[in-house]
């Protein structure tokens, strides 16, 4: 306490000091009565019960919530404002000590107002659809479409190494944040040469086996291996026609599936030209043929999804345009398949059959059946689940025996193969928290405590091919062999006291620290990923439990977090995150059940929301009760990871939508499907020019020329 | 933040010819050889003398500062306990303390010390606080550096880490992992990522097998002509864009641009593959070994003057890393935040004195490395350091800082300089650059230069 109050000295008397030096040109006081509703709402009870500190040139960190801020401004910093908006709510800020403190009843209304005016607006007919960034085909769709491509399993971004993807909005396939740097375009070039020096060898040899079948018999290994037509070298030169010819009709067919649309055709006329210009250097055909390939697949048409503006269909009054068939054939492949569109989906878009949002949505359907929804998983439940987390997962090998990197690929591939089933069997999002069974390969039975196919599965571990043989009579808890069987994986039902996903031990891992649970990482876990209700950070002048009292001693984690509660500018947040992560405690850093934890019996009961709870079960229907939270959160993810690009307030029209079909479908998993890809920002594009613009006669943008 | 507007783009170096310095690859040759191939002309115009290598080392996640600041001054200065293997090169570099990097701070922004951090390390910029649109940090030094000395060089800058970026949504509160995971930016809006597999960091440097068996020529030819071909394509693309696409066009063109360059300047470098190098490994697993062929790889490109300007990240910021290669069973970052508990403080020792051994080593063989009349580190500055101070509370005043090398003489190395008043680590980035003969008034947060690097 002394040290805010010594705080709140020191501001006030920065902001004296503020007052003298600097005149605020837009100050919210200069700008009563402004029919911009950001400042006549907000600002106003900003200024009364934040002005004190956060003012100014030296307001209290940095933040200085008196400047005049308008709606649109607002808006153009959701993050920012949700932030503010989260600590109103919690009552964080201002802090307890405070005077004059608003009600609990005022901070719920103006949460919900600065909510409503940051990331809504009043939903039309004629909403503004957005503009995705040009996408870079990131690291995952690259090698998936390749494999489409040519049916060639190379993964060529590790072959040649591509840096990693980064991440935005959570997801690595955001326009704004794949970038190409020099490195990556070296990258590009190196793999564009392994996969043509690749497929013509094969075809080659395809060819070779083709035309002397008698050969296979001698070598049938390869011969299974090779089947089939040529994938590169489809057309030869011939008395008919000379190699430019061929190179031609070769490319002519090729470059449309490279490049996801029609081919011009003076592209394929410098592809063919390049592939001469090769032969001239004494390349052979294929050699020649391969050049040409790899100059199509380090092209920009190959590397981006090109979203070219549909010029001719503009209707200038509306603010959004439909995007073009072939785009919008793209953005559906490359959501659920995480890759190219097959061939019925271009001849789809080749004959104007994308228009109809029911066109899409059976497209959708199509292609789930036939392809199945493991790219799905793996693009989007994969990262929206924060999986990627597992990686990063380090339990402690001297506590935890058990782990290694395959277990850490177990636990991953439990989730994966469960999210699969619930796309595939078409499940409520619900059941993600309900459902009661899993899967297991032996190494997951094991940390489950379960049989596997009546095995126990620490025998199939010391039958299996990693056990040293010399201490196959020795006991051991190390994990570092193979189990019999240990690729097998089997559908069961989960173990009494595990329901769910929450109960995985992807998940449970993942929100651990080292040597010990996190409630906290837990809490926060099924807070922001979940139910889509991060709890703002702390603010920056409430210390860490490191920095507290009640880190330093070592107390039990329950103990630690009580007395870091006690602070009520730790409370308000901890209040919510702290009592999820009690119910798990009967979990421990690797998932596994525990009674009791250091001598000390596991204590699982807690309130949330005012609801009493005991261990994991009661958790699992508490929040259960929360589906249309849940929903709205997944459909937002989902949005944003099939977009590839953050949302806006105008999105939330569709959301909104989304949420309330899927409702009335129980919540299945199909619905949040289609129902994006029916979606307006799914569908359409921000209008090239501004509506206003576009309006006015005598601009004629469109048809004069640079 | 306009920090580039402020520097003068001209460069010293100019008026040495277009002519590719072809470097004593042979290794340990006599000196007098090196300094004939070596002989990039320096402003003062002393022909012979060899060209200053810049290099920034960054480690993560802090230190024990307690354990970190050495007792004593200027020459005479004892070892704290992070500093002990420092011994058998401490006349080779400079001990700095006091320096500080105020836009790691959160400046309003609430958490994310770590991205921040790594963020503004090289940058001196305080990065915009977002998980994915607008990204935005500044041009970091390195890069500020390479474009001063593009065409030198068959490669304008090398980044070098052990650690893929991460995959995880969003690295640290509610920042985007470009932060966290990168250092060099090209510019405010475009990291430069960097290579972690050592393999293919070689061959980068040094060609692959497939360039060795096939017609040099040839493929050059074909790679030209490649980039020839998507380098139309894009410039017709970008005519049909909106502004936002066109950037990210204009950032491939301007990757195809550079990639262009450095094929011409492989086809007529004739880039031999060190005769004492061997091919590494492509998978690593051990930690001491990865970061050991990194620096080696970084050596042999300072060597070869395949490049004047590298960066390393020991770790992306807020590892997790085990060193379990000197006993740390526990994950970096959460040792890191070690409550005072001394079990954890032993911990972060460890790594903190690991570290420094391993940097000691690489300055031990760039020391032992003959050029010209000297040595490759009397012509290099390596720095060394974070812009996190203290790991368990994310200070970033007091930063732990070595620079290593005498900068072609413009720096007097076996001293403990300590500043007071927190200037900024960027103006020491200013007094790299001058004494590496690049022209800079300011970048980033600089208030001026840290004028005693020299005695």
């Amino acid at each position: 306490m002394f040290f805010r109050l010594a705080l709140i000295v020191l501001a006030s008397s920065f902001s004296l000091h503020a007052a003298e030096a600097a005149e605020q040109p837009r100050h919210a006081s200069d700008a009563t009565g402004s029919d911009d509703p950001f400042v006549a709402e907000v600002l106003p009870f900003l200024n009364k019960y934040c002005g004190d500190c956060h003012t100014g040139e030296y307001a209290q960190s940095g933040v200085d919530l008196t400047k005049l801020v308008t709606h649109a401004e607002a808006q153009r910093n959701p993050s920012r404002w949700n932030q503010i908006r989260g600590l109103i709510e919690l009552g964080a800020m201002p802090p307890p000590d405070h005077d004059p403190l608003p009600s609990p009843a005022d901070r719920e209304a103006m949460a919900d107002r600065i909510y409503q005016l940051v990331n809504r607006i009043e939903c039309g007919m004629d909403n503004d659809a957005g503009r995705v960034t040009i996408r870079r085909l990131n690291a995952f769709e690259y090698d998936n479409t390749i494999h489409d491509l040519f049916a060639i399993d190379l993964r060529p971004s590790e072959l040649v190494g591509f840096p990693s993807d980064d991440v935005g909005n959570g997801f690595n396939n955001q326009g704004e944040v794949l970038n190409v740097s020099p490195l990556l375009l070296e990258k590009y070039l190196n793999a564009a040469e392994e996969i043509s020096n690749r497929i013509i060898e094969e075809d080659l040899t395809r060819i070779k086996q083709s035309e002397a079948p008698e050969e296979i018999d001698k070598n049938p290994d390869k011969a299974t291996k090779l089947d089939g037509p040529p994938r590169l070298l489809t057309v030869w030169p011939s008395e008919q026609q000379t190699s430019r010819e061929a190179a031609a009709e070769l490319f002519d067919r090729l470059l449309p599936r490279i490049y996801r649309r029609p081919a011009e055709s003076w592209e394929v006329e410098r592809v063919v030209s390049l592939v001469e210009a090769a032969m001239a250097r004494g390349l052979d055909y294929p050699q020649a043929i391969g050049v040409g390939l790899q100059a199509a697949l380090v092209s920009p048409h190959f590397l981006f999804r090109v979203e070219p503006a549909t010029s001719d269909a503009t209707d200038a009054t509306r603010t959004q345009q439909p995007v073009s068939q072939f785009a919008l054939a793209n953005r559906l492949s490359y959501f659920l398949l995480a890759s190219m569109p097959d061939g019925d989906l271009m001849r789809a878009a080749a004959d104007d059959q994308l228009i109809e949002a029911d066109d899409l949505e059976s497209q959708a359907s199509r292609l789930l059946s036939q392809q199945g929804a493991r790219n799905l998983v793996e693009g989007f439940f994969a990262q929206w689940l924060g999986l990627g987390g597992l990686q990063e997962a380090s339990p402690n090998e001297r506590k935890f025996r058990a782990w290694n990197s395959k277990l850490r690929a177990a636990m991953r591939e439990e989730t994966i193969r469960v999210c699969e089933e619930m796309v595939v069997k078409d499940y409520s999002l619900l059941d993600l928290l309900q459902t009661e069974f899993t899967y297991v390969n032996p190494r997951l039975a094991e940390l489950y405590g379960i049989t596997f196919e009546g095995h126990d599965p620490e025998t199939l571990f010391r039958e299996g091919p990693g056990f040293p043989y010399d201490k196959r009579r020795e006991k051991t808890s190390r994990r570092t062999g193979l189990y019999r069987m240990e690729d097998r994986w089997r559908k069961v039902p989960l173990p009494e006291g595990r329901r769910g996903i929450l109960t995985h031990a992807s998940i449970l891992t993942m929100t651990s620290n080292p040597s010990s649970t996190s409630p906290v990482k837990r809490g926060k876990w099924v807070l922001e990923t979940l139910l889509g209700d991060p709890p703002p950070p702390a603010p920056p002048s409430v210390p860490g439990l490191e920095e507290t009292a009640a880190g330093a001693e070592d107390l039990p984690i329950r103990k630690q977090l009580e007395l870091h509660r006690e602070d009520p500018s730790c409370a308000s947040c901890h209040q919510r995150m702290d009592p999820i992560g009690f119910a798990l405690q009967n979990f421990d850093s690797m998932g596994i059940w525990r009674d009791e934890n250091d001598g000390h019996p596991i204590d699982a009961s807690g309130k949330l929301d005012d609801k009493p709870f005991d261990g994991p079960m009661d958790l699992i229907e508490i929040l259960s009760d929360s589906e249309e939270k849940i929903a709205r959160n997944f459909a937002e993810r989902l949005m944003v990871y099939a977009l590839g690009r953050g949302l806006r307030p105008a999105d939330h029209c569709a959301i909104d939508q989304i949420v309330q079909q899927a409702g009335e479908k129980e919540y299945r998993i199909s619905a949040f499907i289609y129902g994006v890809v029916r979606s307006d920002p799914f569908r359409m594009r921000r209008s090239s020019i501004p509506s206003t613009t576009a309006r006015n006669p005598s601009s004629n943008a469109r048809t004069s020329h640079r | 933040m306009a920090q580039l507007k402020s520097i003068d783009r001209r460069l010293f170096l100019r008026g040495a010819g277009t002519a590719i310095a072809l470097p004593l690859l042979d290794a340990m040759g006599p000196a007098t050889a090196a300094a004939n191939v070596l002989g990039k002309v320096a402003s003062q115009g002393t022909s012979a003398s060899p060209p200053v290598r810049l290099a920034w080392v960054f480690f993560p996640n802090g230190c024990h500062y307690k354990g970190w600041e050495p007792e004593g001054e200027g020459t005479d200065w004892t070892p704290s306990k992070a500093l002990q293997p420092l011994q058998t090169v401490r006349d080779e570099l400079l001990v700095l303390t006091g320096l500080s990097h105020e836009n790691a701070k959160s400046l309003g922004d609430g958490p994310g010390d770590h991205a921040r951090s790594a963020a503004a390390f090289l940058t001196g910029a305080h990065p915009f606080k977002t998980a994915g649109s607008r990204i935005r940090a500044g041009v970091s030094i390195d890069q500020v550096a390479a474009e001063m000395l593009r065409g030198e060089t068959r490669l304008p800058s090398l980044e070098l880490g052990t650690e893929r970026g991460k995959s995880a949504g969003n690295c640290d509160s509610g920042y985007a992992c470009s932060y966290s995971n990168n250092i060099s930016w090209r510019s405010p809006t475009q990291p430069a990522p960097k290579e972690v597999n050592p393999r293919l960091a070689f061959e980068r440097l040094f060609g692959g097998d497939a360039a060795e068996e096939g017609d040099r020529e040839q493929r050059h030819f074909l790679r030209r002509s490649i980039l020839d071909l998507v380098a139309h394509q894009s410039r017709t693309l970008r005519t049909q864009l909106g502004k936002e696409d066109r950037l990210k066009v204009d950032e491939y063109l301007q990757s195809v641009r550079d990639v262009e360059r450095r094929v011409e300047q492989m086809a007529d470098a004739k880039v031999v593959r060190p005769a004492d190098a061997k091919r590494p490994p492509a998978e690593v697993d051990d930690i001491q070994q990865h970061i050991r062929l990194m620096y080696d790889l970084m050596l042999l490109a300072f060597r070869t003057d395949s490049t004047r300007v590298a960066t390393f990240m020991l770790g992306n910021e807020g590892s997790s890393r085990k060193y379990k290669n000197i006993g740390v069973e526990g994950a970096h970052h959460e040792l890191s935040h070690h409550r005072h508990k001394q079990e954890n403080i032993d911990q972060i020792e460890k790594i903190d004195r690991y570290l420094v051994a391993e940097y000691a080593r690489f300055i031990g063989l760039m020391r032992d490395t003959p050029e010209g009349e000297g040595t490759l580190l009397d012509n290099s500055m390596v720095l060394y350091g974070g812009a996190i101070s203290d790991g368990n509370k994310h200070t970033h005043d007091n930063l732990p800082v070595l620079l290593a090398g005498r900068g072609g003489g413009q720096v007097t190395p076996g001293r403990h300089l300590r500043y007071a008043d927190d200037p900024p680590m960027t103006n020491l980035f200013i007094s790299m650059l001058n004494a590496a003969n690049l022209q800079a008034e300011t970048f980033g947060d600089s208030t001026g230069r840290l004028n005693n690097l020299k005695a």
